[in-house]
């Protein structure tokens, strides 16, 4: 049988347990505090040396696409090990990863590689990368991989509920955010991430209220195949949120995940998220 | 420092064109901060001068790494290096350049005209193949107007330095239009980020070779912050004046030749416009220069001069100050709403007072109509409110229980619209309904989200009283400072503070997270303050946010939730 791997990008979010049990592949992207650049692989960069420095950093980092030079290595690491690769990445529209990623398999071997535009980030990419990996077991050949992934993006969501609109809003990602550039009020964001689009689902002015919202979303687009709980520094809320969702999803494990810096720079701290499959 | 370089150098090796490339990067170092400061397209997250440098400088150390004096092998390794250095967009782009300039010299031990021009054009075809859809009006035009210049130069001159120098010029030139080929860039009022990053590298060559001082700033601190106020100005003069007028002819102008004419008073040119009316736009030292040149052609108008220095300080404390600014502070931007479309949700809301105003505003309102409690609005100039809303469907907020009538009223005249009354009945019912408003949604289940998100709030308001009553036990004389809980007296007593925190007493029940208090025209701001911060340790398990509302009478509207 064909070896396939999965290489994806690290806004994936996905448990380092799940990365090591079916040899995923990550190609890191950067942040960047000022010029200092950082490669966001849990070694130059850790969740938690991220989240300490972010309340404080000054400017506020940025992220980046990653070197093309390393996406190449990697790619052609994975091929090296594999006869084929399923390569996922961040959304084309809002992130400049995907053409990294074209331009790496370019110069690798285009025949051997599946490239596939998750138009998700976080566990809405996590969640392909290891639907993915879990059918390149199961014996499923690339094609029939990646039409599962592209008929399965319009049933992926990821809502998240933001401590403070300012990160969305500096990340310039994001339409609506900058056409407020005089925060009067302060705003508790709830932002839908769908099908590579950006939306404010929900605006609202306490944490208790978001974690409702939150809930009620949930309960709305339920039921899933896949249910992730994702946090920036925040790991009481996503317990409190995890289990108060969990009737919802009694048959697969329910992953709690923080949230990678690159992402963290873009929502800031003390965010909570959903990441979901909905049940086709 | 300096390296004095015979002009003769950069046309035979491998070190030559190394040192070009260090001299490009050295320039790009003491401006990226500028180029960050561009950063519009296409995504406007302030980092392209970042990540064009971080590229630049692993290009360069990737090279000089390697001995070699062969033009081609150096090439190949500032080319190598830019991949594997590259960060973000821009980045990738930078490093495509480089790879199809590497490509052309690839086995050539000495650089000719010739092969400049060729690697020019490689250069720029394999930057475009790098992107999935190009874009004209950013680095990509910069960089093929550059190549086309080398091409047509070339039938002229074989001498490197000055195709170079011609090269650089249409660069330059290129960059200035880019706002004329990307509405976005016209619109903030910049030239592209990625294109003038690549205009600073090839200028910081050109100075090499003309043996000009190009100086960096050494960069010890991981604080950006520190880097950005050590970072040097423009040049030796300083960043000097940003100057725009609008140019009037009395004879017919030319605009190619006024273009020529500003850009050697100054940089970052932007000349566009009719034979009968100009829009000048130009970076000088001397803001004088341009404005007698332009009353010499004709009358000039729209004049706006802005000194650079102050406008980089001020974005550089802009971009570092901390997200939780206190409100009360923030200076007051035009609003940029985005437009809306007949099928959309409008929304209609009263709103006493220019801060509460504002804030309705920043939640979406589409139109205001100004009024409270003792000057009601009429029917009216609500229904004149509703008709210049350009949507179908519109949201109504009355905001006060006086006005609801009103503004039913007004909703059953609008033949022409379909319009839903929210019945709030005071200020913080009308934002606490504003918040789920989605001006892209199903007109029931917005209305009904927004009627449900009107109760998550509980109103307090302090004002004076008018006469002297006895309502729900409490006994109160004219003059007499009252607070009420949605609409109902609730304390009274002689000072506003004592009035304030009696309310809040009473509306707190251990379930709250946030209280609001909005400051009418009658309270000073520090007074305010002072009132908040006492408020902040008497209840040190709320948050409280203070909010400059304007509004007449109220001392104070208070929010809890």
């Amino acid at each position: 049988m064909a070896r396939i791997l999965v290489v994806v990008d690290s806004t994936c979010d996905l448990p380092a347990e799940i990365i090591q049990q079916y040899d995923i592949r990550i190609i890191p992207t950067y942040v960047q505090f000022g010029l200092e650049s950082l490669a966001d692989d849990g070694e130059q960069l850790t969740r938690e040396t991220f989240y300490a420095r972010l309340p404080t950093a000054s400017p506020l980092p940025t992220s980046s696409a990653p070197p093309l030079g390393q996406s190449i290595e990697i790619m052609e690491q994975a091929l090296a090990d594999a006869d084929h690769v399923i390569a996922l990445t961040a959304p084309a529209k809002l992130s400049g990863v995907y053409n990294v990623f074209r331009l790496a398999v370019e110069r690798t071997d285009p025949q051997r590689v599946t490239l596939i535009d998750g138009q998700q980030l976080s566990m809405g990419l996590g969640w392909q990368a290891l639907i993915a990996a879990e059918m390149t077991e199961e014996g499923y050949d690339p094609a029939a991989i990646r039409d599962a992934l592209i008929a399965m993006q319009p049933r992926i969501h990821v809502w998240a509920a933001l401590d403070t609109l300012e990160y969305v809003r500096r990340s310039g990602r994001v339409g609506w955010a900058s056409a407020i550039v005089g925060e009067f009020l302060r705003i508790k964001p709830i932002i839908h991430l769908y099908m590579s689009d950006v939306r404010n689902a929900m605006r609202v002015r306490t944490s208790q209220r978001a974690f409702q919202a939150l809930i009620d979303l949930a309960r709305n687009a339920a039921p899933f195949d896949r249910l992730a709980v994702m946090h920036t520094c925040n790991p009481d809320g996503a317990k409190r949120l995890a289990d108060a969702l969990r009737d919802l999803h009694p048959d697969f494990r329910l992953i709690t995940v923080e949230a990678t810096p690159v992402l963290g720079v873009h929502v800031g701290p003390n965010g909570l998220g959903l990441g979901v499959v909905r049940t086709g | 420092m300096a390296e004095q370089t015979s002009p003769d150098n950069i046309q035979c090796d491998g070190q030559a064109l190394l040192r070009l490339a260090q001299a490009g990067r050295d320039w790009l170092d003491r401006h990226h901060a500028t180029v960050n400061q561009l950063n519009v397209f296409p995504v406007p997250d302030g980092d392209t001068g970042t990540n064009m440098l971080m590229t630049m400088r692993n290009a360069v150390k990737e090279a000089a790494g390697h001995e070699s004096n062969h033009i081609g092998q150096v090439a190949a390794h500032i080319a190598h290096g830019a991949m594997m250095g590259s960060r973000g967009n821009s980045g990738t782009i930078l490093s495509q350049l480089w790879q199809g300039f590497a490509h052309a010299l690839k086995d050539q031990p000495v650089l000719t005209a010739e092969l400049l021009v060729r690697a020019l054009r490689e250069a720029a075809d394999t930057a475009y193949r790098g992107v999935i859809k190009p874009v004209e009006g950013t680095i990509l035009t910069v960089a093929r107007e550059a190549a086309e210049e080398g091409e047509a130069i070339y039938e002229e001159t074989q001498d490197t330095i000055l195709i170079l120098e011609r090269v650089i010029t249409r660069a330059k030139d290129a960059l200035a239009r880019t706002p004329q080929m990307l509405p976005i860039l016209q619109k903030a009022g910049v030239v592209d980020s990625g294109g003038s990053g690549l205009v600073y590298i090839m200028e910081g060559m050109l100075r090499h070779i003309r043996g000009e001082v190009i100086e960096t700033t050494v960069i010890t601190t991981e604080h950006t912050e520190d880097l950005a106020m050590t970072l040097a100005p423009e040049d030796e003069e300083g960043y000097g004046y940003d100057v725009q007028f609008i140019l009037k002819g009395e004879q017919p102008l030319n605009v190619g030749a006024i273009r020529a004419a500003i850009d050697e008073m100054g940089w970052s040119t932007v000349v566009v416009g009719t034979e009968s009316v100009i829009k000048v736009h130009v970076h000088v030292h001397d803001p004088g220069r341009p404005l007698s040149y332009g009353v010499s052609l004709g009358t000039i108008s729209d004049i706006v001069v802005e000194n650079m220095q102050e406008q980089f300080h001020e974005y550089v404390q802009e971009r570092s100050e901390k997200s939780h600014v206190a409100a009360s502070h923030a200076p007051l931007p035009e609003l940029n709403m985005p437009d809306l479309e007949e099928d959309d949700i409008g929304v209609v809301s009263v709103a006493s007072g220019e801060g509460i105003a504002r804030v309705f505003r920043q939640l979406g309102a589409t139109e205001l109509v100004m009024g409270g409690q003792t000057n009601n609005p009429s029917t009216q100039e609500i229904l004149d409110a509703i008709q210049r809303v350009p949507t179908r469907s519109v949201i109504m907020l009355p905001n006060n229980k006086n006005i609801i009538l009103a503004a039913e009223q007004a909703a059953r005249l609008a033949h022409n619209k379909r319009v839903i009354v929210i019945p709030t009945r005071s200020m913080p019912q009308g934002i606490s309904a504003l918040l789920p408003y989605d001006p892209q949604g199903d007109l029931e289940n917005v209305a009904e989200a927004m009627l449900q998100a009107r109760e998550n709030v509980t109103t307090g308001e302090i004002t004076t009283a008018t006469r002297s009553v006895e309502l729900n036990g409490v006994r109160v004389s004219e003059g007499q400072i009252i607070g009420l809980i949605d609409g109902a007296l609730a304390v009274a007593g002689e000072n506003v503070n004592q009035v304030l925190q009696a309310l809040l007493h009473h509306m707190y029940t251990g379930d709250y997270e946030l209280v609001t208090l909005y400051y009418g025209n009658n309270v000073q701001p520090d007074e305010a303050e002072q009132v908040v911060n006492e408020l902040r340790e008497m209840f040190s398990e709320l948050e409280f946010e203070l909010v400059p509302g304007g509004q007449a009478h109220y001392h104070y509207i208070v929010s809890v939730e």
